[in-house]
């Protein structure tokens, strides 16, 4: 924010540099740096905010209305309690909702709950605690009420008794808390998220355990085992350490467990897996096998705690747990970390006096045995926890017990699932590989350091889809223990409600010709869920049996009729009983034709490499893509210039030359990229080349196809793989054996479509082909590419990085989770001249629309055809419109936003022809929504979708709807919602006119970081483009 | 926040900060500049409280106190790697017509300088950790930081032109 108010006084000035970056120096010793248009517009919102204050209460004191003033402006406190730690007077709000009973401090009530409260008159804790039933708000459950309202009694007694209060919930999870055993383990990280490399860092594994199993008075270091990190390297070495550590006790002792508070500790250990690319089967072990034991989940399930929160901290006054360290909050632990990090770089500084360094170091050495008591506090704690509920009546009283439900494959001892086993195989065989680089001195030469990485990338590469594997499982395990919360916020999986049996029937397994009983249910699915379920998609079915535990059985989406779903359930002994409450998406694809030919690719790169300390090889043409190389070109010297108006020519040229190379052509919205493709893959017919076309799905993959017909390719000389019914142009077959004959029998020039499951197949990959296509290359994963690429001598790459990019999954080591033509851009947002095209002129856009999608996304360069600017709609003004809409607590919906989209349709069009309108939605819930209002006002004919629903779709008018009121209610936070390459695909739809409906209120952000300055920055920068 | 002599408002980063996320911080804060009195009286107790941490030496954050000894280190890495003729400083740290007068002269690194912006009646005045000439870019060599000719700064054009670096650890 600083940097964006003196980058404003030196533009003033007539001082700033123009087209520059701007940056931070930072602590880590390196620089990061941003465009002025990724801050400034954030920063000049919130100035404007304070000149608008500073007139309203100017005017009120000078028309003397100060005491109106006061009474209607002036609160005594912040509706929520996020920013108390900027607030000059935090105390002030604390004590004043103290004194007003305020809502906010009942624990984990959420904005929009207290909101729905207000609708009803119910401001305050002791009017919620003693609440009828018919005081309900419309749009809460009786559920959600109840909860709530419990809550909010159980504080209420204990503020007023002042002690601390606690009632058992029935039937208590703490029936089912693993009892007591030799070698439990009570574990807690200590993280800096301010770490400069993505992720954080993970600087403090603790571990308490039972030692002789006496209440201890004094902390005690021979139960204490730490392992600590303070960079990458040996954030690794502790991970390794732990891990060995903990896995030998969990080995030695059966029944031993980690017990832990909260989520964090799972997914921060399954993040250092896949980060560090060790120990992923260990730690996928202990998830699915139950050995990580989250107590917040037990204590959450099984009383209801009459504290403002349920961290440990507020818990410990419970079982008189007394802390003698300084630092008492998560908050100040990092601020102290901070502080030793800087302290132990300063006193390890030679160019200081040594008396000098020696006082800091000691210093240092005392904010170090802090941070450990902190820690050792923590862990201890968590025993005393254990200690509290196996103290209370029924505890591990039915732990263990055959149940229904329980099924055989995960008792204590599971063996290693196939897909562990497989991932110790291939680690085993990339061992070698990733010994060329083990002692690699980094930060000599930085070339030969960036062929280590594409060594390492390579390696890591073999082992991409298994690991994505075993640590699917895991996930899935994580999934069936997340709370409403956490499922709300979660792509993948939802709670369900109303859930009733339609349907019962005995089922035969293929496999072994055993039964088993299939349940149909329907059920009510939440409209605002980001996870919406499709048709025959596999599920995972979560259910709630005994003690609240929650545990899970296979089964299958049938039907989905708005937020009504049908769904079958495998039924594993006997859990019928229990009803399913969530249902989690189980997308996993098997992956075994990808990975031989990924294999086979990495080893003969590795054979001919050697080792990266030689240059890298010059082919196969993946080469350039992985090395980021510009095109190796036959008989001319550098890519062919572009005619800006026409880059056909430049590009068959280009195409034509290649030498066992790659070319990128980044298209813009509208630019033609598909003309460009298809006329390409023309020519190279004519010249009687062997061509593939290739892209995620098998729509975009038509699409170029269909276009290929278009542009005089021969239908019969075109062939793709279709299903049954559907019919084609082109030349179809069944299956990949038939297509693999035509192939053969081809003496002539071609065009063959396909996924990546078809290019890898081993079959196909015994014919060559002269050119590959890779459409929609940003969203084509790195690893995909490198499986199929073997197919042709070269690879064209066209896309977008600047649009919608794939699905990432997880941060792999060595960065393979990274798209093809994202890899080959790196850090570039237009692609170099040198590497390939960028088709700067866009044939969708009107110039006021352009303005705006040019600004936000091209730097200013993309660049409108004469042509567009005819687009209009029904006289409507053309560019960027902004439609603001008050209102609170909405996180994926908004009545409000919709109701306001029905009468922008309405003015646009009347009713008479809605075709040339997009409406378009950040989230689901909304799409949902606002499907729902249209055709209740005769506008069914309008398109409502995501995002995503809409990339490659166009529409004269676009009507953009938020929803979120707030950066705190908007999932994901608003580095998703206001990401820039959803706001471009959502802007760029429109040819002639797009309105953002949304709320102001998202504009309020702390900037905590970087990215939500740039992503307010976003918002703020195209309010400043647009009309009102 | 408060009002200088000539009735503008001057603010700091914290300011903005809550002023685009918590508007009862930026009305209070504003109210206590104007001396509303019911105001006043509300927040004197939390003022006292304020008085006392700051007389005990508890006021600091650590990201002033040690943010201060980051920006002499980088600053020291500067002078001994450049030389003193790279870098400019103002005779008086944070005037602005002598920052203005060595960006004018095309200075390529000037440390402790001050800006002011005034932006209707609110006025914003810092110092800037590093101005860098547009042809020059900071980095870090062996893990100091140091200033290098751009490579490509010939192609830039002859007017003195600046990017703005802040240090943040």
């Amino acid at each position: 924010m600083q940097v964006g108010l003196y980058v404003d006084a030196l533009d003033e000035l007539g001082l700033k540099a123009e087209g520059e970056r701007h940056g931070l120096v930072l602590g880590s010793r390196t620089t990061e740096s941003f465009e002025e248009i990724e801050i400034v517009p954030a920063m000049r919102l919130a100035r404007k905010k304070i000149a608008e204050v500073i007139d309203f209460a100017e005017q009120s004191k000078n028309a003397n209305e100060l005491e109106q003033f006061q009474a209607s402006a002036l609160m005594w406190h912040c509706p929520s309690k996020q920013n108390c730690d900027i607030c000059e007077y935090p105390d002030l709000c604390k004590d004043d909702r103290k004194a007003t009973d305020d809502l906010v401090q009942i624990a984990n009530i959420t904005q929009a709950q207290i909101a729905r409260l207000a609708t009803v008159g119910i401001t305050t804790m002791n009017s919620l605690a003693s609440a009828t039933d018919d005081q309900r708000p419309y749009r809460m459950t009786q559920e959600t009420f109840d909860k709530i309202r419990q809550q909010a009694s159980a504080q209420v007694e204990s503020l007023k008794t002042g002690r601390p209060v606690h009632r058992l919930l029935d039937d208590p999870m703490i029936q089912y808390l693993p009892p007591r055993s030799r070698l439990d383990i009570f574990f807690d990280f200590e993280g800096f998220p301010y770490f400069v490399e993505r992720g954080g860092l993970e600087y403090l594994f603790g571990n308490y355990d039972w030692g002789t199993g006496i209440n201890e008075e004094e902390p005690r270091d021979d139960l204490f085992t730490e392992f600590w990190a303070h960079d990458r390297v040996t954030e690794k070495v502790a991970f390794a350490g732990f891990m060995a550590w903990a896995m030998k006790r969990m080995e030695e002792d059966p029944n031993a467990h980690i017990y832990h508070y909260a989520s964090y500790e799972v997914t921060a250990l399954k993040r250092l897996a896949m980060r560090h690319g060790i120990y992923e089967k260990e730690v996928a072990w202990l998830i699915t096998n139950g050995r990580l034991v989250d107590m917040f989940n037990i204590v959450r399930n099984s009383m209801i705690v009459g504290e403002e929160s349920y961290s440990i901290k507020k818990l410990e006054r419970h079982y008189n747990f007394q802390r003698s360290s300084d630092v008492q909050k998560a908050s100040a632990s990092i601020d102290e970390y901070d502080r030793w990090r800087e302290l132990d770089a300063l006193g390890r500084d030679l160019s200081l006096p040594e008396v000098e360094r020696k006082v800091i170091l000691a210093e240092a050495e005392k904010i170090y045995s802090e941070l450990r008591l902190y820690n050792l506090e923590d862990v201890w704690s968590t025993r005393e926890l254990y200690r509290w509920l196996e103290s209370m009546p029924g505890a591990s009283s039915k732990y263990g017990l055959p149940e229904p439900g329980d099924s055989d494959e995960e008792g204590p001892d599971r063996k290693p699932s196939k897909s562990e086993q497989e991932l110790a195989e291939l680690q085993a065989q990339t061992k070698e590989l990733f010994e060329k680089v083990s002692d690699w001195e980094w930060g000599k030469d930085s070339e030969a350091d960036y062929r280590a990485q594409i060594w390492l990338a390579l390696t890591h590469s073999i082992l991409f889809y298994k690991r994505e594997e075993v640590m699917f499982w895991a996930d899935i395990a994580i999934k069936v223990l997340m709370d409403e919360e956490a499922l709300e916020g979660d792509r993948t999986a939802a709670s369900i409600s109303e859930v009733v049996e339609v349907a019962r029937e005995t089922k035969t397994r293929r496999a072994d010709d055993s039964t088993y009983t299939q349940v149909t249910y329907t059920c009510l699915f939440p409209e605002d869920d980001l996870y919406v379920p499709k048709e025959d998609q596999e599920i995972i079915v979560r259910y709630r049996g005994l003690g609240n535990r929650q545990s899970r059985d296979f089964g299958k989406i049938v039907s989905v009729e708005g937020s009504s779903v049908t769904f079958t359930r495998a039924i594993s002994k006997g859990s019928d009983v229990y009803t399913p409450d969530a249902l989690i998406n189980k997308t996993h694809i098997p992956t075994t034709s990808k990975q031989a030919a990924l294999l086979q690719l990495a080893n003969e790169i590795a054979e001919a490499w050697k080792t990266p300390v030689n240059p890298a090889p010059e082919m196969p043409a993946i080469m350039d893509l992985l090395m980021r190389r510009p095109p190796k070109l036959n008989g001319i010297a550098e890519l062919p210039k572009a005619n800006p108006d026409d880059f056909l020519p430049a590009v068959v040229t280009a195409v034509k030359a290649l030498n066992h190379s790659v070319l990128a052509i980044q298209g813009p919205p509208g630019s033609g990229k598909t003309y460009l493709g298809s006329r390409t893959i023309m020519e190279l017919i004519k010249a009687g080349k062997r061509v593939g076309v290739t892209a995620n799905s098998h729509s975009a993959i038509e699409n170029l196809l269909e276009a290929c017909i278009e542009a005089g390719v021969n239908p019969e000389q075109i062939i793709k793989k279709q299903d049954e019914g559907e019919e084609r142009e082109w030349v179809t077959r069944r299956s990949n054996g038939p297509v693999v004959t035509w192939m053969k029998n081809q003496t002539g020039p071609y065009v063959v479509g396909g996924t990546n499951f078809f290019f890898s197949n081993r079959d196909v990959r015994e014919y060559r082909l002269d050119y590959l296509f890779i459409d929609e290359a940003a969203q084509y994963s790195l690893v995909d590419c490198m499986a199929v690429s073997s197919i042709a001598d070269n690879l064209v790459l066209m896309g977008d990085p600047q649009q919608l990019a794939q699905v990432v999954t997880a941060v792999h080591p060595g960065g393979v989770e990274n798209s093809a033509l994202g890899h080959y851009m790196g850090n570039h947002s237009i692609l170099p001249a040198d590497m390939g095209y960028f088709v700067e002129l866009t044939r969708r856009l009107h110039p006021e629309v352009n303005h705006a999608v040019s600004w936000l996304a091209y730097e200013g360069k993309l660049r409108s055809h004469p042509s567009t600017a005819r687009y209009e709609v029904n006289g409507h003004e053309q560019g960027l419109i902004a439609v603001p809409v008050p209102h609170v607590g909405n996180s994926t919906s908004s009545e409000e936003e919709a109701e306001t989209v029905v009468d922008l349709v309405a003015r646009l069009h009347g009713k008479e022809d809605p075709s040339n309108v997009l409406v378009v939605a950040a989230y689901n819930a909304q799409v949902d929504l606002l499907r729902k209002t249209l055709d209740e006002s005769g506008f069914e004919q309008v398109l409502v979708g995501t995002v995503d629903k809409f990339q490659g779709r166009e529409g004269l008018a676009v009507i953009y709807s938020f929803a979120a009121s707030s950066s705190m209610d908007a999932p994901r936070g608003l580095e998703f919602l206001l990401d820039r390459n959803r706001l471009n695909v959502a802007i760029s739809r429109a040819k002639a006119t797009c309105y953002l409906v949304f709320s102001e209120t998202l504009l309020e952000s702390r900037f905590n970081s970087v990215a939500e300055v740039k992503a307010v920055s976003r918002l703020a920068g195209l309010l400043e483009i647009a009309t009102k | 926040m408060y009002l200088t002599s000539s009735s503008l408002w001057s603010f700091n980063t914290r300011d903005l900060m809550r002023a685009s996320s918590c508007e009862h911080c930026t009305l209070i804060s504003v109210a206590r500049t104007l001396e509303v009195q019911s105001v006043l009286a509300k927040l004197q107790p939390y003022e006292d409280e304020i008085a006392r941490a700051k007389a005990e030496g508890e006021d600091q954050s650590l990201a002033q106190k040690y943010g201060v000894i980051f920006e002499d280190a980088l600053i020291q890495e500067l002078i001994s790697s450049v030389g003193k003729d790279v870098i400019g400083r103002p005779e008086i740290d944070g005037d602005m017509p002598q920052t203005i007068a060595l960006m004018n002269a095309g200075t390529p690194v000037i440390y402790q300088g001050g800006l002011k912006r005034q932006f209707e009646r609110t006025l914003f005045s810092g110092r800037p950790d590093f101005l860098v000439h547009r042809d020059w870019q900071l980095l870090f060599v062996d893990g100091k930081l140091t200033a290098q000719k751009r490579a490509d700064a010939s192609t830039k054009g002859s007017e003195h032109k600046y990017t703005v670096w802040d240090a943040k650890y």
